[in-house]
């Protein structure tokens, strides 16, 4: 932690960036994103097993995007997704410097995007062997009892969209649930309404999720929607060797095609 | 009671599947009137959610058609859709959706015996399912309960 925030202090003493991103002690033992603009403020920084938050969603919002450098610290996850979002155009090599922390808590320090790849790879999947027991559980069950499993799963649903603001990836400025000509999705959180919802949010993630869970520890009513991001990133990158938040330079696997993809399935 | 009449609605491309079925037309080949063909400017413009839509609104089978690879109008829009179906067939098998009532093909402007196959065939397999009421309640009484 010392070793974070004294590169955090020099950032902002030498001012080579005019914001970090970080955390500071929230109530009781939480903790809470926050912004520090200037050095002395970097004693509030803390980070400790309790900081697993994306907090690479606030790179998209104002606070953000009206600095013109700013650092952030990031564990895998939050490096994930910044290679994620510099593959989609979303933020420069030049705007951002990485504090790379690994899922241990050991701060790697500075990191480059080509170091950033580097340090994503060496760093374990965010899919993790109970997920994919989750995910195999589904896959063995018969069609009926898995359509009838996801209606129940999704039925606490209260369409709060939490899972989409908490989701560093979900950064369009309208969302197509906000679409009401035509109304894709059904405003009212009934079961229909909240299938549809579920299928649209995973297929606009489909080959662009980095698995950082943020999506399922936000819920409020603790729905396992980010297996359904994460069976479908198993998918890609089986069929399409295809993996999200593992380069800066990438077209996502649907954004893509080749002239030898299955056509098995096709009349 | 009468016979189970499926309802099948079928998204296609405008240059190659919906020639295609205008063929079949002008060749006087008698095929299924279970189909309801909606066109589209081509197989990419094909959003998976219309599909969705399509059963919520009664179908109970659905067919996807559009140009050969390499025979798309906009040269490269069947290839996009071609991996979107993959993907969305994974994620709707994933979550129980009947997948067997999905029908992908390719029928070019000059199959119109393809396409009236393709609609007796689908005609078929779904009469043999029967009407797709986990979906139907799902989008209608579900609603109200
Ligand atoms: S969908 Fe969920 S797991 Fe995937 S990137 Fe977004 S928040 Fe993370
Ligand atoms: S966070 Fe949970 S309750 Fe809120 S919209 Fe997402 S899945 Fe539904």
């Amino acid at each position: 932690m010392e070793e974070i925030k004294k590169i955090a202090k020099e950032l902002l003493a030498e001012n080579k960036v005019q914001l970090i991103v970080g955390f500071e002690k929230g109530s009781a033992n939480k903790v809470r994103p926050a912004f520090f603009t200037k050095p002395e403020e970097i004693d509030q920084l803390i980070y400790n097993e309790y900081c697993i938050h994306n907090i690479a969603l606030y790179l998209k919002k104002d606070i953000c995007q009206k600095a013109n450098n700013l650092a952030i610290i990031a564990n895998p996850n939050v490096v994930r997704s910044i290679l994620q979002l510099a593959s989609e155009n979303q933020i420069a090599e030049e705007k951002i410097k990485i504090i790379g922390i690994s899922f241990e808590g050991k701060c790697v320090g500075l990191l480059d995007f080509k170091a950033a790849e580097e340090f994503s790879k060496t760093q374990p999947k965010g899919i993790k062997p109970e997920d994919k027991a989750l995910i195999e559980k589904i896959q063995a069950m018969p069609l009926e009892e898995r359509f009838n499993y996801w209606v129940e799963a999704f039925s606490p649903c209260i369409k709060c969209y939490a899972c989409r603001a908490s989701c560093p990836m979900c950064y369009c400025g309208k969302c197509n649930v906000e679409t009401n000509n035509p109304q894709w999705i059904p405003v009212a959180p009934h079961k229909y309404g909240n299938l549809e919802w579920h299928m649209m949010r995973a297929m606009h993630l489909a080959g662009r999720c980095i698995n950082c869970g943020e999506c399922n520890r936000s819920c409020p009513v603790n729905i396992p929607l980010n297996i359904l991001s994460y069976m479908l990133s198993d998918f890609i990158l089986d069929e399409f060797d295809s993996e999200a938040g593992m380069n800066a330079v990438f077209t996502p696997a649907l954004s893509v095609y080749t002239s030898v993809d299955k056509e098995n399935f096709i009349k | 009671m009468s016979e189970f009449e499926p309802k099948i609605v079928a998204f296609v491309c405008n240059w190659c599947t919906y020639a295609g079925a205008d063929l079949t037309g002008t060749s006087r080949i008698k095929y299924s009137a279970n189909v309801r063909i909606v066109r589209f400017p081509c197989t990419g413009r094909i959003d998976y959610m219309l599909l969705t839509k399509a059963f919520a609104s009664g179908a109970d089978g659905i067919i996807v058609s559009g140009c050969h690879p390499n025979d798309c109008h906009y040269t490269s829009g069947n290839f996009y859709a071609r991996r979107r179906w993959m993907v969305f067939k994974k994620i709707c098998d994933f979550m129980g959706i009947d997948t067997r009532r999905i029908v992908f093909s390719w029928v070019s402007a000059a199959e119109g015996g393809k396409w009236a196959e393709i609609v007796n065939s689908t005609n078929e397999e779904i009469k043999k399912l029967g009407p797709y009421e986990s979906y139907h309640k799902l989008s209608t009484q579900d609603i109200l309960a």
